[in-house]
């Protein structure tokens, strides 16, 4: 072996020169790792003896009186020719291998893991600077001499090489965990060479690794590394150029010093770390291209059995999701399913169940798509309303704010269905049958009688009268170019003031006066779609637009207040000037002060809420409860759009819904509380003293709606929190599910809440009701009707229970405080519900980016009621539509596409 | 045929005026005398007739969340031996028959849905995508007959609409409504009685009732009104999306079906069968929902009327004897409730809650015995429902002899939710070709079998529900 090394020295006899210095170094570092590897992972019982290697420092000087020596040119105790090799010899036998920076040695490793393999150890050698190379030659001697003699020199050195092995330790402990990290199946080639597998990691060849090569090119490298993963367990290497690196670069200065040298293993290790943590979190990480292998695999082995085409269980098919195009465009459906395996709800508990991994993949790949669809990297659509009938209320208002009077005529309409998200003025379910025309002829008959028997409107109507028989066709045309324009909410055209001054021509034929005429074509306007409906001006374009400022204020005024544009707003349309930013905000703030924004605390957050319940399905047992009289619910109703109006009129806090110390109260209600002090029918804002009120929990109206007839439904509130209020659903119950009985007086011996939880010992059950049913016991305090008890049936109310991240609740202001600390996920389902509710359509993915940026800037703005309003009014699809051939890729610029 | 009643109806009418139904289209369209007498021709044979050429007349009734088998299967093939659910029908069985065994699509959304269609609604939580693949059996007899009578249809219900999702992602649409006019157009039904019976009966009166009807003094659109409004709509049509179209499409339809309905004014005077007996009903009918209502309640904010919901049923079911009486519709609907029914039932004997918890009965026998009673009081109100037909002369027969009704509901029995064994209670001769006191077991044969049969009896044609027989057995 010490031929090997001789021969080296003799191979290479050259002179220091800059390149091989860093040659030198480079296999000096090489050399450490292999020392590290070896003593981790070699062989074991020979180098079981060995201590943590040592750096060994190269010297400039060290070449040179190394190669003196075997030169020749130095001389010890002996001559150098014999004695040099045995001489190192001994000292290598005695355990000390003094290794100079030699060079260019092909056989450099072997030589040296032989030496290591035979118990040598490696000495610290520090660069003696001071030395000149005389003195460093006789230092060398000296060293020599004291290794022969195992002198005190010797322990100087040894504790040299103590004190930096020591600073080595740690970062070789470092590197070792590093590569301990990398998953087993990721064992990295060189590209150059192949080195013995336990010894991998770094090239030997190259010089440099390049971490930036790595930052950039990580998403190419997770996306192999990934997919590698996940093929059959043949491969267990990769190699680099697999991964997409070029080249690694290792950050090697000058290594003149230990401290220097002690840095660039450092960086090393660092670099060794990180690239061992990329490797690892792109195993970890489930690529969204990747679908297709590692998805749809657990879908196969956990869902599909069920959740197939053909049984379909609980209404989930998978089959229609098995590609990643048909996938990636439902992050509902997903989170939905989330929902279910986070809980554990699926699959159910007598099924194979996933591995915490698989769940944890599974989970994240979901979560991977939601944040995707958020960030608004599938691209924008601004949706397309289909075209609105007004509902109930809309004709109502419109019809008031048209004219003047006081009739309701839609009070005896049918109701109007809503849509998924709940509100009554979705377009798509907004329908026309045929008793619903019936009553709008019967109606605009009443309507067009009243204008006439009411002298201001009938006068406002006809604002110009005839002077003579012949001017009526021009007077009745200039009439009629006004009150069309204003019922069809915007500009008349010509043809159609032609044609309704011809009914009315028509009509002077047999009609005793002009006035008596006109009442026909008022009757036309009232049935025309064009009023009936709110119907957008559809441009011929491809891409995306900017609606009309006209179509801007009719959105406007159905959004704030359900009703008609008034004169300011389609003067500034007229103008163009709606769509300017500052005007835009301005007028939704004059809206939102407007009395005509009343219909927002009716209308939208009676329908959020539920206390538009009151007004039709909700009823409480009139035996069970006698004192829910009709004037209580009236009142509770009352309070509760007192409440919301407060918010929208002072520009409170949205939270305020969550949680308030004030509450809107009448003298009714006040007594419905307990609260003492409050007289007269009046709302006013009272201080709460207490916490057993605030925020929509603590209302009657939600209380009432959120309970049978003849009880109070824990579950029924608990799911009204969780999905109303945190726009967080739970999953949705399985079909069979026996309930509870619907009156809790039968429970004899158990208070309610015991048979509550009898009934849910079902592990099945209980995966979702740990959610919904802690919540729902807070709230047991409050009975059916919204009074505050603290016993029911002859039991004290236990309403302790525990939230799934372990905080302790026991009563409402708990919630409403659970709830505070949960205001993102509450200012984005406002966000969702208004924006639904703005649209008149149910949103899609696309609007996902739209929702995630308003709620932030409202969450900025600590939940500013006004800035939510504001925000939509200024988003996106607010102010854009596209038509039915749009794809939100992007804009399809064909020229050939414009037309028709 | 002798038509002895309508000539003694004929000398009523001329005391009363022209149109009975729709008051508001009495001053519509006295041009439309043409039109009226293609609108007689077509007519002379459009549905089933009676022994004395009476039309025969369907009424559709849902119950909502199914029966308690155990109490409700007969135990023969006849119903000589009523079970208790069925107890009720007792002395009616002559007119009945009870199928058992059907399969249908279940489920509180989709088989309210598809109770009249025979057919699985396409599964969607968004408005924008209902489908229920065809029109309901309500809607497809009243287009056929619609020449021969007043209104097309009449969809009466007690329940307010249901927004949002139901608990199983499907849209609330399908919950609250089964009458459905085309694939995607639901028809609302008339929940406030009062208003049910002025829209067909506002001007019948006596002709020696005092207090007869005020000249009409609210103007309608004339012909040339409607014809703007229709260009109006088709303009619209042209310059909107395609999505848009469908809505339009309802627009004009709607307003074709005025124009129908006027054209039918003079026509349906002869159509109508409105004798003084009948006059009679009618006058104690107004009062009798005069005063169910009581005093309005002052600050109403409620959209549904003041009405017990006993009484609510009882008035409804009552129009609905009336309208085919007097021949006003042959095609009416009756909803007990929507899809859910949470409403409360606590005013029946031994039944504390409300409808939809107790449907929950997980098979325990003490809960299926109050879910029973529920079944009971419904079917007691559908059995006073046909008592009133067959109480009600025409000719030699009555209502009842001349109609097929179909009582039936969304899923079998509460708790399991699904469409499986699914009964109907079916009555009626439907003008003497259907025979009753039969217990019919349909082994499992698609609920739309038993529609082509009604379908059968009205000699009305249409493609109804999966599947493609009759029920055999039935017809």
């Amino acid at each position: 072996m010490l031929n090997h090394f001789t021969k080296s020295f003799h191979k290479n006899p050259q002179s220091p020169n800059p390149s091989n210095k860093l040659k030198g170094l480079t296999h000096l570092l090489t050399l450490l790792s292999c020392l590290s590897l070896l003593t981790h992972c070699g062989k074991k019982e020979e180098t079981a003896a060995q201590t943590t290697p040592i750096l060994i420092a190269a010297t400039p000087e060290l070449n040179v009186l190394t190669e003196a020596l075997l030169n020749g040119e130095l001389s010890v105790e002996s001559t150098p020719e014999e004695s040099l090799p045995s001489l190192l010899k001994e000292a290598a036998e005695r355990t000390y291998v003094l290794i100079p920076a030699s060079l260019a040695s092909d056989n450099y490793e072997t030589w040296l893991t032989e030496l290591l393999a035979e118990g040598a150890k490696p000495l610290v050698v520090t660069n003696p600077s001071s030395l000149s190379p005389e003195k460093t030659l006789l230092s060398l001697n000296e060293i020599t001499k004291s290794l022969l003699e195992n002198t005190s020199v010797s322990s100087e050195l040894e504790k040299q090489s103590d004190r930096l092995r020591a600073e080595i330790e740690p970062l070789s402990q470092r590197w070792n965990t590093a590569l301990q990290t990398l998953p087993k199946e990721a064992k990295l080639y060189t590209i150059h060479k192949e080195l013995d597998p336990l010894s991998t990691i770094l090239p030997t060849e190259f010089s440099v690794i390049e971490l930036e090569a790595l930052a950039e090119n990580i998403q190419t490298a997770k996306t192999k590394l990934a997919l590698l993963a996940h093929e059959p367990k043949k491969r267990t290497t990769i190699k680099l150029e697999e991964l997409g690196l070029s080249s690694i670069r290792f950050d090697a200065g000058p290594l003149t010093s230990t401290s220097a040298l002690l840095e660039s293993l450092e960086t090393n290790t660092t670099s060794l770390e990180q690239l061992a943590k990329s490797v690892q979190s792109a195993f970890a990480q489930p690529i969204l291209k990747d679908f297709e292998h590692g998805m749809v695999e657990l879908i196969e082995n956990y869902c599909i059995e069920c959740h197939d085409e053909i049984n379909e269980e609980g209404g989930v098919n998978f089959e229609l999701f098995l590609t990643e195009s048909s996938a990636i465009k439902r992050p509902e459906f997903w989170e939905e399913v989330k929902a279910q395996v986070e809980l554990g709800a699926m699959p159910p508990k007598k099924r194979d169940q996933l591995t915490s991994e698989e769940k944890e993949f599974f989970i994240t790949w979901i979560d991977s798509l939601s944040e995707r669809w958020d960030s608004g990297e599938f691209g924008a659509d601004p949706g397309r309303t289909t075209v609105r009938r007004l509902n109930k209320n809309e004709y109502n208002y419109t019809i008031r704010d048209l004219f003047g009077i006081k009739i309701r005529p839609a009070d005896g309409f049918p109701e109007d269905s809503g849509g998924a998200a709940g509100f009554d003025n979705n377009a798509d379910a907004l329908f026309l049958p045929a008793l619903l025309m019936e009553n709008y002829v019967e109606a605009a008959g009443h309507i067009v009688e009243a204008i006439y028997a009411n002298r201001e409107a009938r006068a406002r109507y006809l604002f110009k009268r005839p002077t003579t028989r012949k001017s009526e066709e021009p007077v009745a045309k200039t009439v009629l170019n006004r009150w069309i324009s204003l019922a069809f909410r915007r500009k008349a055209t010509p043809e159609e003031v032609d044609k309704y001054t011809a009914i009315f021509t028509q009509a002077r034929t047999k009609a005793k006066t002009f006035d008596d005429a006109m009442k026909m074509p008022l009757l036309g306007l009232l049935i025309a779609p064009d009023f009936l409906y709110r119907s957008e001006v559809e441009q011929a374009k491809p891409d995306a637009y900017l609606i009309s400022d006209f179509d801007l204020a009719s959105r406007l005024s159905y959004f704030l207040w359900s009703s008609m544009p008034d004169p300011e707003l389609l003067s500034l349309a007229s103008k163009g000037e709606l769509s300017q930013e500052g005007v835009l905000e301005e007028q939704v703030i004059r809206m939102l002060k407007d009395p005509k924004a009343d219909s927002l605390p009716m209308h939208f957050a009676g329908q959020w809420f539920g206390w538009e319940e009151l007004r039709s399905r909700a009823n409480p047992d009139k035996d069970r409860y006698p004192e829910f009289t009709f004037p209580l619910r009236v009142a509770l109703y009352k309070e509760s759009t007192s409440f919301f109006q407060h918010l929208i009129k002072t520009n409170a806090s949205a939270y305020d819904l969550l949680q308030s110390d004030y509450a809107f109260l009448n003298e009714k209600v006040a007594k419905h509380y307990g609260i003492p002090g409050v007289e007269g029918p009046e709302f006013r804002k009272v201080d709460l003293l207490d916490d057993t009120r605030g925020g929509v929990l603590g209302m009657g109206s939600v209380l009432v709606a959120t309970s049978l007839p003849l009880r109070s439904s824990p579950a029924v509130r608990g799911d009204f929190i969780l999905a109303d209020i945190l726009g967080t659903p739970p999953p949705d119950p399985p079909m069979n599910v026996e309930q509870l009985p619907a009156d809790d007086q039968e429970i004899k011996n158990q208070s309610f809440r015991e048979a509550l939880e009898a009934h849910r010992q079902d592990p099945n059950c209980k995966s979702c009701h740990q959610i919904i049913d802690p919540l729902g016991f807070a709230m047991e305090q409050y009975d059916a009707i919204g009074r505050w008890r603290t016993t029911h049936n002859g039991h004290p109310i236990d309403a302790s229970g525990q939230l799934p991240d372990g905080t302790a609740i026991s009563s409402p202001n708990d919630i409403r405080n659970h709830l505070l600390e949960n205001k993102d996920l509450f200012i984005r389902n406002f966000t969702e519900k208004l924006l639904s509710y703005a649209l008149g359509r149910e949103l899609t993915a696309y609007d996902r980016p739209i929702v995630a940026d308003i709620t932030q800037k409202v969450i900025a703005e600590d939940g500013n009621v006004h800035t939510i309003f504001i925000e939509v009014a200024k988003s996106y699809p607010f102010r854009h539509r596209r038509n039915d051939d749009y794809t939100p890729a992007g804009a399809i610029t064909k020229a050939t596409q414009i037309s028709e | 045929m002798k038509k002895s009643w309508h000539i003694e109806r004929r000398h009523m009418l001329r005391g009363i005026g022209a149109t009975v139904a729709l008051p508001f289209l009495e001053a519509m369209m006295p041009s439309s005398r043409v039109l009226a007498q293609e609108a007689e021709d077509v007519a002379k044979s459009a549905g089933a007739l009676g022994a004395e050429g009476q039309k025969v007349r369907f009424t559709g009734v849902f119950m909502p969340n199914g029966f308690d088998h155990s109490r409700f299967t007969p135990k023969r093939s006849n119903l000589d031996e009523l079970s208790p659910i069925l107890s009720p029908l007792e002395g009616l069985q002559d007119y009945v028959n009870v199928v058992t065994n059907m399969n249908s699509v279940g489920g509180h959304a989709l088989g309210t849905a598809g109770m009249l269609t025979g057919s699985t609604p396409v599964k969607t939580p968004n408005a924008s995508d209902l489908d229920v693949l065809h029109p309901s059996i309500d809607q497809i007899i009243g287009q056929a007959t619609k020449h021969t009578t007043v209104l097309p249809s009449l969809e009466l219900a007690t329940h307010t609409p249901r927004s949002g999702t139901s608990m199983n992602g499907f849209t609330e649409i399908y919950t609250s409504f089964m009458s459905y006019r085309s694939a995607n157009t639901p028809v609302p039904p008339e929940i406030d009685p009062m208003r049910a019976f002025d829209r067909l009966f506002k001007n019948a009166r006596l002709s020696s009732d005092k207090s007869a009807r005020k000249k009409a003094d609210i103007i309608a659109p004339n012909k040339s009104v409607l014809d703007l409004v229709l260009d109006n709509a088709k303009s619209l049509q042209r310059r909107l999306g395609r999505s848009d179209q469908q809505k339009l499409e309802e627009y004009l339809t709607a307003v074709r079906e005025i124009e129908e309905k006027a054209a039918n004014a003079s026509a349906n005077n002869k159509e109508l069968t409105i004798t003084s007996e009948v006059l009679k009903n009618i006058s104690a009918t107004r009062r009798d929902i005069r005063k169910a209502y009581g005093g309005g309640e002052e600050d109403n904010i409620k959209t549904v009327p003041n009405l017990s919901y006993q009484d609510h049923i009882r008035l409804q079911f009552e129009i609905i004897a009336l309208a085919l009486w007097s021949n006003t519709t042959r095609s009416a609907t009756f909803m007990f409730g929507d899809g859910l029914n949470a409403r409360n039932v606590s005013f029946i004997d031994g039944v504390s809650g409300n409808h939809h918890t107790i449907s929950h009965h997980g098979d325990k026998a003490e809960n299926l015995e109050i879910f029973a009673k529920i079944n009971t009081f419904f079917v007691a109100e559908y059995a006073n429902f046909l008592k009133r037909l067959e109480g009600m002369k025409e000719g030699s027969s009555n209502v009842l002899e001349n109609s097929i009704c179909y009582m039936s509901s969304n899923i079998s029995t509460g708790q399991s939710h699904n469409g499986r064994s699914m009964p109907a209670i079916i009555a009626g001769h439907a003008g003497g070709s259907l025979k009753g006191n039969r217990h019919i077991d349909a082994k499992g044969a698609p609920s739309g079998d038993a529609l082509r049969s009604v379908l059968h009896e009205m000699k009305v044609r249409g493609r109804i529900g999966e599947g493609n027989g009759r029920l055999s057995g039935l017809t």
